[in-house]
């Protein structure tokens, strides 16, 4: 019977927080920002959260090449604007994927696209 | 989501580990007779004394593993084990460890009879635990006011949760008549500080989601919701012990152990939806 009550409150309890992990800080803005449309290749990625965050993972993909790599390397060091230089780019589809520790400790991601076109 | 649920879980057992030294320790300090001390210091606190420093440290390789994302080797990645380590959360598991390991020598000195000693032990390992509850987690933009009370809400609620054992302990294995004194006077005391530990979680829970009515509109509210039936219960128990049941012993001898009994299960369920709360969800929900 109590073994039964245990079972029925774990079940209860798991399909209530099956929800995701609260996003405590987020990204504030960016440079490109999502959806932005450029006619020059960023010589740099900016992300702009709003409380200060220890970025632990940033990724650059284009739709066809594939990734770019990027000069990134973790840090313990929380901040609240982060800029990264980036290689020479050419004309796509890019989206950049970040992984951060929020300042409460919670793991906090997101992605968001641009695009550059010089050729017209 | 796996590395989240398996944080919340170990610190569901970090909870009541945690429980177990604040109140255990508190309770055998002030009303386990002399002579059952060595018996429960070995069954109940020492176990508890030495999982605590292991919990804090599975808590924390598991944090490594969260950010690593690399599996389970993932845990012990040196670049990601540096910076957790050079992170609150470095200085989280540090404080725990120690906190625990100053309730094993208060523990100890219990089992010797130097009550002094484990007193103060007590109160450093007490200290040490609940430091790191005022700032981490989802209170850590608050006021210093918010996060003292959410400190002061957990040392309650573990003086409580932690109490429960030896007293149901005694409730089973003691003379009615001589044990009668011992818990009206638990009640007298918890009377006070359950009205302080609901008066602290009302506010930090306020501070939190910015009022009441967000405690129906989102998904954070609706499960603290499950938490605070939880503790209506765990409350209608300890009122029904401290007005019912201990006033007509020995009478009621076997039904006050059968409720400190389901005080402890509930508790032991309060517990897990506190860990899953502060985990898997939060205010913005």
């Amino acid at each position: 019977m109590l073994k039964l009550s245990l079972v029925r409150f774990l079940a209860m309890a798991g399909f209530i927080f099956s929800t995701t992990l609260a996003a405590h800080t987020g990204l504030q803005g960016s440079s490109p920002a999502d959806g932005d449309q450029l006619s020059q290749p960023p010589a740099s990625l900016q992300l702009n959260f709003s409380g200060e965050v220890r970025l632990m993972r940033v990724s650059l993909e284009e739709a066809k090449q594939g990734e770019v790599k990027l000069e990134f390397m973790p840090t313990a060091v929380a901040e609240k604007n982060i800029s990264l230089p980036l290689p020479a780019l050419a004309d796509g589809e890019y989206t950049v994927s970040w992984m951060a520790m929020g300042g409460d400790g919670h793991k906090m991601s997101g992605q968001f696209s641009f695009e550059i076109t010089t050729e017209n | 989501m796996v590395w989240a649920t398996a944080f919340a879980l170990n610190k569901w057992l970090l909870y009541g580990a945690l429980s177990v030294v604040i109140g255990g320790t508190a309770t055998m300090l002030l009303w386990t007779p002399r002579r059952d001390i060595r018996a429960q210091v070995q069954a109940y606190l020492l176990p508890a004394t030495v999982a605590g420093p292991l919990f804090a440290a599975t808590g924390f390789l598991v944090q490594v593993g969260t950010f690593a994302e690399a599996g389970l080797p993932g845990m012990v990645d040196p670049l990601y084990l540096s910076i957790l380590w050079q992170s609150p959360a470095g200085a989280v598991a540090l404080l725990q460890s120690l906190g625990f390991v100053a309730a094993l020598l208060a523990a100890l000195c219990l089992l010797r009879h130097y009550r002094r000693w484990a007193t103060a032990l007590w109160l450093l390992g007490t200290l040490l635990l609940l430091l790191p509850f005022s700032w981490r987690g989802h209170t850590v933009d608050a006021s210093l006011w918010v996060r003292a009370a959410l400190s002061l809400h957990v040392g309650l609620a573990a003086w409580w949760m932690g109490a429960l054992y030896p007293l149901w302990h005694l409730s089973r294995h003691g003379d009615p008549a001589l044990y009668g004194d011992a818990m009206a006077q638990f009640g007298q005391l918890a009377s006070w500080l359950v009205a302080l530990l609901a008066a602290c979680g009302t506010w930090v829970l306020y501070s939190l989601i910015g009022g009441f009515g967000p405690l129906v509109q989102s998904g954070y509210g609706l499960s603290m919701l499950l938490k605070l039936a939880l503790v209506a219960t765990v409350l209608l128990l300890a009122a029904q012990n401290k007005w019912r049941l201990v006033p007509r012993l020995p009478a009621t001898a076997a039904g006050l152990s059968g409720s400190i009994r389901a005080e402890m299960l509930v508790g032991v369920a309060i517990l897990l939806v506190t860990a899953l709360l502060s985990t898997l969800t939060g205010p913005g929900h």
